[in-house]
């Protein structure tokens, strides 16, 4: 995808970590002390990335796919082994102040606010950073905790917040400063479902009101789903796919996983039955005794579950989107790889 | 030279933000109170405390009256400068850069437009702020209650004199554990070599022992080092064992290393971070 002008771009981003090989047992540990083995990893390879202000984009990708490492070169933290990242038309390794004034970084399982102390102590030091102005600061402040639902936790301690609430003060610590440019590691981690969706509501009112660019990367589809325009999925350091999400959606996203518990007295699964799949697109995933669980396009999913009452003896049923594996693992089966870089 | 002009360009930002930075520490370190008691306020009392009943054995047992010119009450005398001069000194638990640098949240700190070495100044202005006045609520008990056999400084100059070459002292104790702290980037023993290098200085200092009973040749290394100008001359200065000339010397030793460690400070921090890979890779 060829978009200009970019507020960020990767231009063949390689990244390349050594990490040490110890064998195993005594011996091996020993050999080790003597000889240090060092193996290199690629975690990013050839990486081709344009972003233009304004858009969101989701990076996703199995654990070691290189999200991280790719949000690190973009936010300057650690340099490109090879190739060019580029934020703000300049090298994301050597930002001036005035660039790192210009953005923002949460990441979901490192706290960016002082444990120790309440958040809007850490907020007014990060005002004087920031250098905004104090009423500036008292307002969104105010509208952000309000939005979030955290006014009256402000002056908590943050090691005595829920992972919810301490979650949404450092979105407001990133936000304090209007960034043009965020960058989110996995913010809805470990967060129960109402937070997510506060937080995904946020950023999608921030990106909409202020046109602030958000890069976000999360294991959770639903936070992709809900919150993206743009898909970036990432595999073993290269991209798999960067395109629009509502295609993806059509094609891979939108497929469903039914899982059916049968009553004792059901009827088993059998072959003779496949046929009844085929009607709606339908494919048996995994036959345990008295439980099954198919895969579906979502536009067919509704239709499907009532055709299996009629089928079975349901006793219970649950129906959850295409885990992310399985949709990586899809997009390599069909080879539809790259849609736009 | 482009870097260098940046950061005398960014200089009144870094000074400006400084008194926030120290604000917010004093927040932080003040978080609890039985941890700010027992750092702030107890810090550097219990050494002294052993010491005095070491050498009151040894004085006891050897019969002596006096070693190498100090008598039991001159050791003690030197033993409660050193106690109030302590408090000042930042110790290995004043920074928690290296377990920042292994668990990856130094992180933040690389995002933001602010020098890190301005937090740094910041959290060293805030502890020596309230350290002196422990220093001084310290003193000032001692002399309340003990009156005029509680040390007392031989002249304001002397004092002025001790004052500046702890303040520079300090600095260099702070960059040291900066740099060891900087290791983290590279080694996985940071808190082995943090506590060897305490119990060193320590000896250094003459917080163990004063410098004037070790023998010629140790004295003659150790005074020129930091540790030795930031414990052991302020001591000997306040007590009047050492005279203006020492402590220009002193001075010399102190503004040097300072300069030294900065530099090395600086160059530490600039290469660790560029093999900084952070967690979650």
């Amino acid at each position: 995808m060829s978009i200009h002008p970019s507020i960020l771009e990767c231009r063949s981003v390689g990244k390349v970590y050594s990490a040490q090989v110890r064998g195993a047992g005594t011996l091996g540990i020993l050999r080790g002390f003597v000889r240090r083995q060092v193996r290199e990893h690629v975690a990013l390879a050839n990486i081709d990335l344009a972003v233009a202000p304004g858009e969101i984009v989701g990076l996703i990708g199995a654990n070691g796919a290189g999200k991280t490492t790719l949000v690190k070169c973009l936010t300057g933290i650690i340099p490109a082994s090879s190739g060019r990242c580029e934020l703000f038309g300049h090298d994301a390794f050597a930002l001036t102040r005035a660039d790192k004034r210009r953005l923002s970084l949460v990441m979901g399982q490192r706290s960016q606010l002082w444990w120790d102390i309440p958040a809007i102590d850490s907020f007014r030091l990060l005002r004087e950073i920031y250098q905004v102005d104090a009423a500036r600061f008292e307002r969104r402040v105010r509208e952000q905790a309000e939005r979030l639902d955290v006014t009256d936790r402000l002056q908590v301690q943050l090691r005595q917040l829920s992972l919810g609430e301490r979650m949404k003060m450092e979105i407001i610590g990133a936000f304090l400063h209007d960034p043009e440019v965020v960058f989110l590691d996995e913010p809805t981690i470990g967060l129960d479902l109402l937070s997510q969706e506060t937080i995904r509501t946020f950023l999608r009112e921030v990106n909409r009101e202020r046109r602030t660019t958000v890069i976000l990367t999360s294991h959770d589809m639903a936070d992709i789903e809900e919150t993206c325009d743009r898909l970036v999925i990432l595999e073993a350091g290269r991209i798999l796919f960067d395109g629009d999400l509502v295609g993806l959606r059509r094609r891979f996203v939108g497929r469903r996983a039914v899982e059916v518990h049968l009553e004792a007295n059901s009827r088993p699964w059998s072959a003779e039955l496949d046929g009844e799949l085929e009607r709606f697109g339908a494919v048996l995933v995994r036959e345990a005794p008295r439980a099954l669980t198919f895969e579906v396009d979502a536009e067919h999913c509704q239709p499907f579950i009532q055709h299996l009452f009629d089928l079975f003896q349901v006793r219970d049923l649950a129906v959850e989107r295409q885990p992310l594996e399985n949709l990586i693992r899809e997009i390599f089966r069909t080879g539809e790889l790259v849609e736009a870089s | 030279m482009s870097r260098a002009r940046a950061l005398a360009a960014s200089l009144p930002e870094e000074l400006h933000l400084l008194p926030y930075v120290a604000a917010y520490e004093w927040r932080k370190a003040t978080a609890f109170r039985a941890g700010f008691v027992l750092n702030a306020l107890l810090r550097g009392v219990p050494r002294p405390v052993v010491m005095t009943l070491v050498y009151l054995a040894m004085f006891r047992s050897t019969g002596a009256a006096e070693i190498r010119g100090y008598t039991f009450v001159d050791l003690v005398h030197f033993l409660v400068w050193t106690a109030a001069i302590q408090k000042c000194i930042p110790d290995w638990r004043s920074l928690d850069l290296a377990e920042q640098i292994f668990d990856g949240y130094v992180t933040k700190y690389l995002v933001m437009p602010v020098s890190y070495f301005t937090l740094l100044w910041g959290r060293f202005l805030q502890f020596t702020a309230v350290q002196l006045l422990a220093a001084a609520a310290f003193w000032c008990a001692g002399a309340l209650v003990l009156h005029s056999w509680w040390p007392q400084p031989v002249s304001a100059v002397a004092l002025a004199q001790a004052a500046t070459l702890l303040a520079l002292g300090t600095g260099c104790y702070l960059l040291t554990y900066f740099i060891l702290n900087c290791l983290a980037f590279w080694l996985d023993v940071v808190w082995s070599l943090l506590n060897m290098f305490m119990f060193v200085a320590a000896f250094m200092s003459g917080m163990l022992v004063p410098v004037a009973l070790m023998p010629r040749a140790v004295r003659g290394v150790l005074e020129v080092t930091f540790p030795y100008w930031t414990v052991n001359a302020p001591v000997e200065l306040l007590l009047g064992r050492l005279g203006p000339a020492d402590f220009r010397f002193g001075l010399a030793v102190l503004a040097t290393s300072f300069v030294a460690l900065h530099g090395l400070a600086f160059v530490t921090w600039r290469r660790g971070l560029r093999r900084y890979a952070g967690v979650g890779t």
